[in-house]
């Protein structure tokens, strides 16, 4: 590897970028976009609610009093499957029927359900469970059933001191920024190719590793960059500073994989551009959950942003640590290495 | 024997089912000015791009200052320089940016920007960006950009096309330059003139395969053909042209013949052109 080429050409990228003169009004472009998807949102929080349940011995009685419209039930084995698939968001909330619930109740005492919460569920949600349990025994009993709700929140209990809309937004604004910034680079690499400056480098003493390693660095440095200066600049580095920069670092490393496929396609800025704003809705989606929860449902698990933004947000709103994040990294570095190997491969075959 | 700056063996190349190269052989020794004429589609670029490492031949090998392109791709990259056909510069750069990008690639440090773009006749443009550059002066910042390193073989892919006169004529200037300081050039073009008055040798090239190569002199002297070419007064007083070929038993007596038979306003020898050389060989023509 031969440092002393890679060095000038990713000085050359830094200012190529800053010269170009679409990026400028990208700020705009995105920021409309962000209104688009607004407005493309139902104005209602969730019409269709994922219940988990774990409830030994009522499930047959249960089966047939709760099938309500709109109402998606799971039912679970043991009740940590139940608090796992909260956690995951295979489910949105769960609750616990205890075995001996009818036996207390016939003896005339109030027996209490456990509401499992998301750490980000919304006041109402609780205030909705309790009511969906009042109604489910009223159905089954026929008479009011003097039944308590135990509310538990899954993560850290936020209902005292809610998430400011800004602050959920974050991980939204970090991923658009850096999907931004990848359609930049994907822009510069494939001008390059295109104009036949990529044939001028290859005839240097530079090769073709030192080429993709030169891009990487340019493109983690333009990406990583403009997202560390809104850190900086909006105070969200206050809290978890190095799982908060790790983070951005491999969504930085994310985009580029994209950004090398994006380039392969050798279309023009303008084109690319587009290309690039259809990548960004569905990649944009997790954050979109982050700020409006229950956005989206199982589904994101399949979207690479789904670990950056849920990690974000853990790390950024939540205060969460390392215990927290690490598998979310884990996920987010093998999305890495699988983007970063298709990017480089498809990439390589426009060079002769 | 000299000894050979390139020597190219036996290199073949394909596009799918397409020969582009088709086993072509041939040396060029050290400090020569060797041309590869070819009409468009011959196979002059894609030898080019196998000389210079870009692509790697399907078959044959080639050496450069006795080194395998593609083994020792890195350390012969960083003694020749390439001045491509096509403008490949970075355009929203200005042109001392672009060269000084290229010289930290070949880790040149004690570089004279401004002497280099005052040779190539930049003076006072070098700080513009390249975007405002007509063609004629992107082609000389590609071949100053080539010659920054002080490449010991100069390869240079149709650096005259479509340049007006006085650009031509400035890059023909630098070859020369390059020439006397020992320098070896590869030229391709299709201009014939240019490679008539530049070359030590030439090669044609048509459809993959070398069909001639010798000196320009000599290729001449093989297949060309000498003439007397005459302005005769002909019939409502009229011009026509006669050409009487030399160096035929008969000549003389059509020589005579002309004199005798008509009213010659003008005459002169005419020798054969290299393209007149190439059609003769080839059946085409060069454009």
């Amino acid at each position: 590897m031969q440092w002393r080429t890679i060095f000038p050409l990713v000085g050359n990228d830094l200012i190529r970028f800053a010269r170009n003169p679409y990026f400028g009004i990208i700020t705009f472009l995105y920021l409309a976009l962000f209104v688009g998807i607004y407005l493309a949102l139902p104005a209602t929080v969730e019409d269709h609610f994922s219940l988990g349940l774990y409830a030994p011995e009522l499930d047959e009685a249960l089966h047939q009093d709760l099938e309500v419209d709109g109402l998606e039930l799971r039912w679970f084995d043991t009740e940590e499957e139940l608090q796992q698939a909260i956690q995951g968001d295979a489910v949105y909330a769960g609750l616990v029927i205890p075995a001996n619930l009818l036996v207390e109740l016939a003896m005339g005492a109030r027996p209490s359900v456990t509401a499992y919460l998301p750490d980000d569920a919304p006041p109402e949600t609780a205030e909705m469970m309790r009511v969906l349990v009042q109604s489910l025994f009223f159905e089954m009993l026929e008479q009011p059933a003097p039944i308590m709700t135990q509310r538990e929140v899954l993560g850290p209990d936020l209902a005292g001191d809610p998430i400011a809309p800004r602050d959920r937004m974050v991980p939204l604004i970090v991923t658009i920024i850096l999907l931004v910034a990848t359609m930049g680079q994907a822009a510069l690499i494939a001008s390059e190719i295109e104009t036949g400056a990529a044939d001028a480098l290859m005839s240097t003493p530079m090769g073709i590793g030192e080429f993709f390693v030169a891009k990487s660095i340019g493109g983690i440095l333009i990406a990583f960059g403009q997202v560390f200066v809104v850190l900086m600049i909006i105070g969200a580095l206050a809290q978890q500073t190095l799982i908060v920069l790790i983070l951005v670092l491999l969504g930085a490393m994310l985009v580029i994989g994209i950004g090398f496929l994006m380039a392969a396609t050798g279309w023009d800025t303008p084109t690319l551009m587009a290309l690039g704003f259809l990548i960004m809705i569905p990649l944009s989606a997790p954050p979109f959950d982050i700020l409006f929860p229950g956005t989206i449902t199982g589904w994101g698990l399949l979207i690479p942003t789904h670990y950056l933004s849920v990690a974000l947000h853990r790390a950024l709103n939540l205060g969460m640590g390392w215990g927290n994040v690490w598998q979310e990294m884990a996920i987010l570095l093998a999305f890495c290495v699988v983007l970063g190997i298709a990017g480089v491969l498809v990439l390589r075959t426009k060079f002769r | 024997m000299p000894e050979n700056a390139i020597v190219a063996e036996n290199l073949v190349y394909r596009y799918g089912d397409l020969v582009a190269v088709d086993g072509i052989s041939f040396e060029v020794a050290k400090g020569e000015i060797f041309s590869f004429l070819g009409p468009n589609g011959a196979g002059k670029t894609t030898t080019v791009s196998m000389l210079i490492g870009q692509r790697r031949p399907h078959k044959g090998r080639a050496f450069l200052l006795g080194k395998d392109i593609t083994r020792e791709t890195a350390t012969i990259q960083a003694q020749i320089g390439v001045c491509f056909e096509v403008t490949n510069l970075y355009e929203e750069m200005t042109g001392v940016e672009n060269l000084k990008l290229f010289a930290r690639l070949f880790g040149v440090k004690d570089l004279d920007f401004n002497a280099l773009i005052e040779r190539v006749g930049l003076a006072g443009r070098a700080r513009d960006k390249v975007s405002g550059y007509s063609k004629g002066m992107k082609q000389r910042l590609m071949v100053a950009r080539s010659l920054l390193h002080q490449p010991r073989i100069l390869f240079l892919d149709e650096p005259t096309e479509g340049l007006d006169p006085v650009s031509a004529e400035a890059i023909r200037n630098i070859i020369l330059e390059e020439h006397e300081r020992g320098v070896t050039v590869f030229l391709t073009t299709h201009d014939m003139q240019e490679a008539d008055r530049l070359s030590d040798r030439v090669a044609f090239i048509d459809r993959g395969e070398i069909v001639a190569l010798d000196t320009p002199h000599n290729l001449k002297q093989e297949y060309g053909q000498r003439m007397v070419v005459a302005e005769v007064r002909g019939a409502e007083d009229r011009l026509e042209q006669r050409e009487v070929v030399m160096d035929q038993p008969d000549t003389p007596d059509e020589l005579q013949a002309l004199f005798r038979e008509h009213e010659v306003v003008t005459i002169h020898s005419r020798e054969a052109t290299l393209e007149d050389i190439f059609i003769e060989i080839t059946g085409r023509e060069l454009a």
